[in-house]
């Protein structure tokens, strides 16, 4: 049987002077690393994740009662000025379902900077979404 | 149609869209009773949110299957796609619909539904 021995001159290399320990993207604490904690950016997906679902779960159904009531009043009345105001409260409606639905499905955590502050960016995926594409 | 939720507004605004799109709508608020209904009477779909305390899903879904194989079961779901197509993929949920909805995802549902029934039905003879 093979001996295993203790001795650090041995080491293979330096574990403190590895690039992602030096570059800093591995910033795990020592004993989060012997646990085997992930890297910070998967826990900060994880944290949006949930973030992202307890969002959507509380607010879908207010969202549902509100947009099923504004559907059903828009299918009978005849009097066009609230019929205009009614269009209006649906489309902005189902502007935040869209909202809801990125958060549902978020994948991947990016931010994106407003005015110094840090936002989740919900719309990665979508096509026109990188600036530099034009 | 069967809605079984315990939410009395959502279930109420519900019934109304459906029986807008002329649809006969029975309310039911507790599991038992919804097996109850399914063994006394034909129904063509089973509206159901995921959400309901204590109902343990899976089996409430084979329950119906047992009363009534062709019957089309529909859940009310608010989380990704991904979490149902795992955990809930094999339970014999035929329609899944993402709050929030409105008017159209109903119609969608109630052809879906029919093209649904009908197929069973014919591929049973």
């Amino acid at each position: 049987m093979k001996k295993v021995t203790s001795n650090h001159s041995q080491m293979p290399f330096d574990r403190r002077s590895r690039p992602d320990r030096r570059n800093a993207a591995d910033r795990r604490s020592g004993r989060d690393r012997r646990a085997g904690w992930g890297q910070i950016d998967t826990h900060l997906l994880e944290g949006a994740k949930t973030t992202a679902s307890t969002v959507v779960h509380e607010f879908s159904r207010p969202f549902t009662i509100i947009i099923g009531y504004v559907d059903l009043v828009l299918s009978t009345t005849e009097e066009e000025d609230t019929r205009k105001k009614l269009e209006t409260v649906r489309q902005q409606l189902l502007l935040i379902v869209r909202i809801l639905n990125h958060f549902r499905e978020l994948d991947t955590y990016e931010t994106l900077d407003f005015d110094g502050a840090s936002l989740l960016n919900i719309r990665s995926g979508e096509p026109g979404d990188n600036p530099s594409e034009s | 149609m069967l809605l079984f939720d315990y939410q009395i507004t959502e279930m109420e605004m519900i019934k109304h869209i459906l029986v807008r799109l002329g649809c006969n709508v029975t309310l039911v608020d507790i599991e038992e009773d919804c097996y109850e209904k399914i063994h006394n009477r034909p129904y063509h779909l089973v509206i159901f949110d995921h959400s309901i305390p204590a109902l343990d899903i899976t089996d409430f879904v084979s329950h119906i299957e047992r009363i009534d194989l062709l019957l089309p079961i529909a859940m009310m779901v608010t989380l990704s796609i991904a979490f149902y197509e795992k955990k809930y993929s094999c339970s014999g949920i035929d329609f899944l619909i993402f709050k929030p909805f409105g008017l159209a995802e109903m119609v969608e549902l109630i052809d879906a539904t029919k093209a649904l029934y009908q197929r069973r039905r014919s591929s049973q003879y």
